[in-house]
């Protein structure tokens, strides 16, 4: 079993280094890039969208009524709200929900590819599989993770704020205004630079499991479970080790 | 005379066959071992250019294996590769690669890229590794399509044809980058016999059009024999013999004169019987 894990660990070190290495030098795929993105960004968009509104949501309804038990107002809810959206919750959720939907959407693609020999098949045309699978996906879901971060951020604001107008009596203007003095643009540049990081993360677990998927359905269905699990326990341990990085510059 | 006694002259670092001189691509002692098990042991083989070489053999006996160390899918355990007398683990990446355009391979179970039409599949190998654009690659798929019969289905999706169409759209594409050396794996099977026929006789009709060398992994006895120049036989991860049809039809192995009746092995036998 160590020597099993050891082996995924190199195998997966290996695939990551080619796969950046193939992404930041020429010839660029470019028109694979843009398929990505518009399948990872553009069709993941609205699911985002619609679980980091309702995220926000509950967060600002939870925290409103606990800080009205614990300290007898909520006046503190908009700048506990905007801080938790924009340093956890925007990035985190979307990240595991892109996981989800195009993350299993590549291993499963990638491992029917490994299982009907078309991996195979692009080897003897001469062409590197991470070069011609991996690196697009690579650059694709760095550059769709960080607009997707963006946009779910200030959506997700967006929603937590119109639930602080409608269910809190809060105005739009003093909900920024006490919210100022918690968060500032360094907080959405910094969800922006997790969602990249989130991003890129995907598909090389994704890719490496289908690239590495065993023969049959079976063996595509674990490709795709794996990628899954993969990447999101290591979302979440990078977004522990990127909070923690990132503190020192609040 | 080769033949059962093939691995003894190898033991002692004779060649298969040393009437072909020019020696296109050769094994020399080649093992491989996956996962602590020993799939294929001490093969040597040389291919001349412009051969036609088929082998046969029991299935799980490792004949696709030997195929895929050849088209260098996958690298020996021991052993060495030479491509036209150079060691392939010696050369550079790019050699490699333009090593790779000179060989196409028709995959068992075909590996037609299932997002492309027919025609695409045929395109794909010279826009992205020739280069070529999409016209001028499309002028030539065109002239391969009705080479193998497919005119009519160049925009069809390789779901959308039938399991016999699908090889030779797999043949087209194997050709597309004209190789050198072109390797089937198991080109008939699930095919009717007379769709098979087809295949083998299209097979050295475009080996004898465009005088490449061939290695082919077939089962169809009476085909092989009448379209190879010679036919080795792989039983236990060993190539046990290389001979002309007529000296492996007269084989006296016990293994391949088993095979050339329809007897199961022994071991075959017993796998039938867990």
């Amino acid at each position: 079993m160590i020597r099993n894990a050891v082996h995924h660990v190199f195998g997966f070190s290996y695939l990551s280094a080619r796969a950046f290495a193939s992404a930041f030098s020429p010839p660029y795929r470019w028109r694979d890039v843009f398929r990505q993105i518009d399948f990872v960004a553009a069709e993941s968009l609205p699911i985002v969208l619609l679980c980091v509104c309702a995220a926000a949501m509950v967060t600002i309804i939870e925290a409103s009524f606990h800080m009205k038990i614990v300290i007898q107002n909520d006046s503190m809810v908009p700048g506990f709200a905007a801080m938790l959206i924009l340093r956890e919750l925007g990035a985190v959720v979307m990240a595991l929900l892109v996981t989800s939907r195009a993350g299993a959407g590549m291993a499963a693609e990638i491992g029917s590819m490994k299982v009907t020999e078309q991996v195979e098949a692009l080897q003897m045309l001469g062409l590197d599989p991470v070069r011609f699978l991996v690196a697009p996906r690579l650059v694709a879901c760095a550059i769709a993770g960080a607009l997707l971060s963006l946009v779910a951020n200030i959506v997700c604001l967006m929603a937590a704020m119109s639930v602080s107008v409608v269910k809190l009596g809060y105005t739009a203007e003093l909900f920024l205004e006490m919210s100022r003095p918690f968060v500032s643009g360094q907080d959405l540049l910094f969800a922006v630079i997790k969602g990249a990081v989130f991003g890129a993360v995907i598909p090389l677990f994704s890719c490496y499991s289908g690239l590495n998927c065993r023969p049959g359905a079976e063996g595509v269905g674990l490709a795709t479970t794996n990628a899954v699990v993969a990447s999101s326990v290591a979302i979440i341990v990078l977004d522990f080790i990127m909070s923690y990085l990132m503190s020192f510059y609040y | 005379m080769r033949g059962e006694n093939e691995l003894d002259h190898l033991a002692k670092g004779e060649t298969l066959d040393e009437t072909l001189n020019e020696t296109f691509i050769e094994l020399e002692g080649v093992s491989l071992e996956i996962a602590g098990e020993t799939l294929l042991r001490d093969v040597h083989l040389s291919v001349a250019r412009g051969e036609v070489l088929a082998i046969m053999g029991p299935s799980g006996q490792g004949k696709s294996l030997l195929l895929k160390i050849l088209a260098g899918l996958i690298e020996p355990s021991i052993g060495e590769v030479r491509i036209e007398g150079r060691d392939r683990s010696q050369m550079s990446t790019a050699e490699r690669m333009n090593w790779g355009r000179q060989a196409g391979m028709l995959f068992q179970r075909n590996a037609l890229f299932d997002s492309l039409t027919a025609l695409e599949n045929v395109n794909f190998p010279q826009v992205e590794t020739l280069g070529r654009d999409e016209r001028a690659a499309a002028a030539v798929s065109h002239k391969l399509l009705a080479a193998v019969g497919l005119s009519e289905a160049a925009e069809r999706y390789p779901s959308e044809i039938s399991g016999g169409m699908q090889k030779r759209l797999g043949i087209a594409r194997a050709l597309s980058l004209a190789p050198k050396l072109i390797l089937y794996d198991d080109p008939t099977a699930g095919l009717d016999p007379i769709t098979s026929r087809m295949i083998i006789r299209l097979i050295k009709d475009l080996q004898e059009r465009d005088h490449s060398t061939v290695i082919v992994v077939t089962n169809e006895i009476a085909r092989a024999f009448q379209v190879a120049d010679r036919v080795g036989f792989v039983f236990g991860g060993r190539l046990v013999m290389a001979g002309t049809p007529d000296e492996t039809r007269n084989s006296t192995h016990p293994e391949v004169a088993r095979f050339l009746r329809g007897q199961p092995s022994a071991d075959s036998e017993r796998r039938l019987s867990t």
